[in-house]
């Protein structure tokens, strides 16, 4: 059994599925793993930090950068200037 | 800021005192509670909370006549105190929302050599991320005193009487909120007392068996489980 170092506690005493897990250590485990899958993305389509705890504003974003159905997001642009091809 | 000692302090045993006899009657186990029993609780206490703000805004109700009218008697400071401490807590979570929060600072813009980075590149990190995170929270407090100091000349700009109807919106905002703290911590309590160290033997058999304790004890087990609990933000940081 995993006992904490400095509390002398037993860490797993008790805990027996996730439902007993204490609530804030849920969130503190969730929201790392946001952050790490965040993380992942290209340098250029990561959330700034501000976004990290703003769910709605950080959905708005996400499919921002993701939208390839909209006509600005969908087509291929090349920019060539014309004049120069002969 | 919180650290992982905090996070895995999720239990204490404390010692029930009787309040009139001064002895110990028993040793109890209190927890921080898991996310399932925690949404129960916070749903409850907006039951409870729903309830109160229903009956306070009802000027027929003894709610209305007891705790929102007491406001006519209060002073014109008072009555402009009253709205600002009321909005003040709806301030912080808007300033934490609209102020930007500074990026983490990353090594390549410390060092050209970010993959060997050097002691002194490292604290020289630690320095610029607590400084960032010093302006963040110098930025959150002057948009609350600005937000306030708006407020307060709105609030001086109105006449007598629409001053009196604001205060009186803000006591059935406030005192709601009151009611919603004081059911969660009691169904915190409730939930999270347990008789055994594993914390699986439930304390009390029902809600109202703990409503029914002296108010010492029930401020001692609340406080104890307070002490257990860390903030959301303090979780994030």
């Amino acid at each position: 059994m995993a006992i904490n170092k400095y509390t002398r506690i037993p860490i797993a005493e008790g805990i027996d599925s996730a439902m007993d897990l204490p609530h804030t250590l849920t969130q503190a485990i969730l929201y790392r793993l946001k952050i790490n899958s965040l993380n992942e993305l290209p340098k250029d389509k990561k959330p700034s930090r501000n976004l990290w705890d703003k769910p709605y504003e950080l959905d708005e974003y996400l499919d921002e950068i993701w939208d390839t159905k909209s006509e600005k997001k969908g087509k291929t642009y090349v920019d060539i200037d014309l004049e120069e091809v002969e | 800021m919180a650290s992982l000692i905090d996070l895995l302090l999720y239990k204490k045993e404390i010692e029930i005192i009787n309040p009139i006899t001064n002895k110990p009657i028993k040793k109890v186990w209190v927890r921080v509670l898991g996310d399932f029993e925690l949404n129960k609780a916070y749903k409850a206490s907006r039951v409870a909370s729903a309830i109160k703000r229903a009956a306070l805004r009802d000027t027929e109700s003894d709610e209305y006549k007891d705790e929102v009218l007491g406001v006519v008697d209060l002073n014109y400071e008072e009555q402009i105190d009253l709205v600002k401490t009321s909005r003040t807590s709806n301030l912080i979570t808007e300033a934490q929302s609209v102020v930007v929060r500074p990026n983490l600072p990353e090594l390549p813009e410390i060092t050209s050599n970010p993959d060997a980075p050097t002691l002194e590149n490292l604290e020289e990190l630690d320095k610029q991320e607590s400084s960032d995170e010093e302006k963040y929270k110098k930025n959150i407090q002057e948009y609350i005193d600005v937000k306030l100091l708006e407020i307060d000349a709105e609030l001086r700009s109105l006449p007598q009487d629409k001053l009196i109807e604001v205060a009186k919106y803000e006591v059935s905002n406030v005192l709601p909120f009151a009611t919603f703290i004081e059911e969660l911590n009691t169904y915190k309590a409730f939930y999270g007392t347990f008789q055994d160290k594993a914390c699986k033997l439930p304390e009390f058999e029902d809600i109202n068996e703990y409503r029914n304790l002296p108010k010492a004890i029930k401020d001692k087990i609340i406080e104890a489980i307070s002490s257990l609990e860390l903030s959301g933000e303090e979780v994030k940081n």
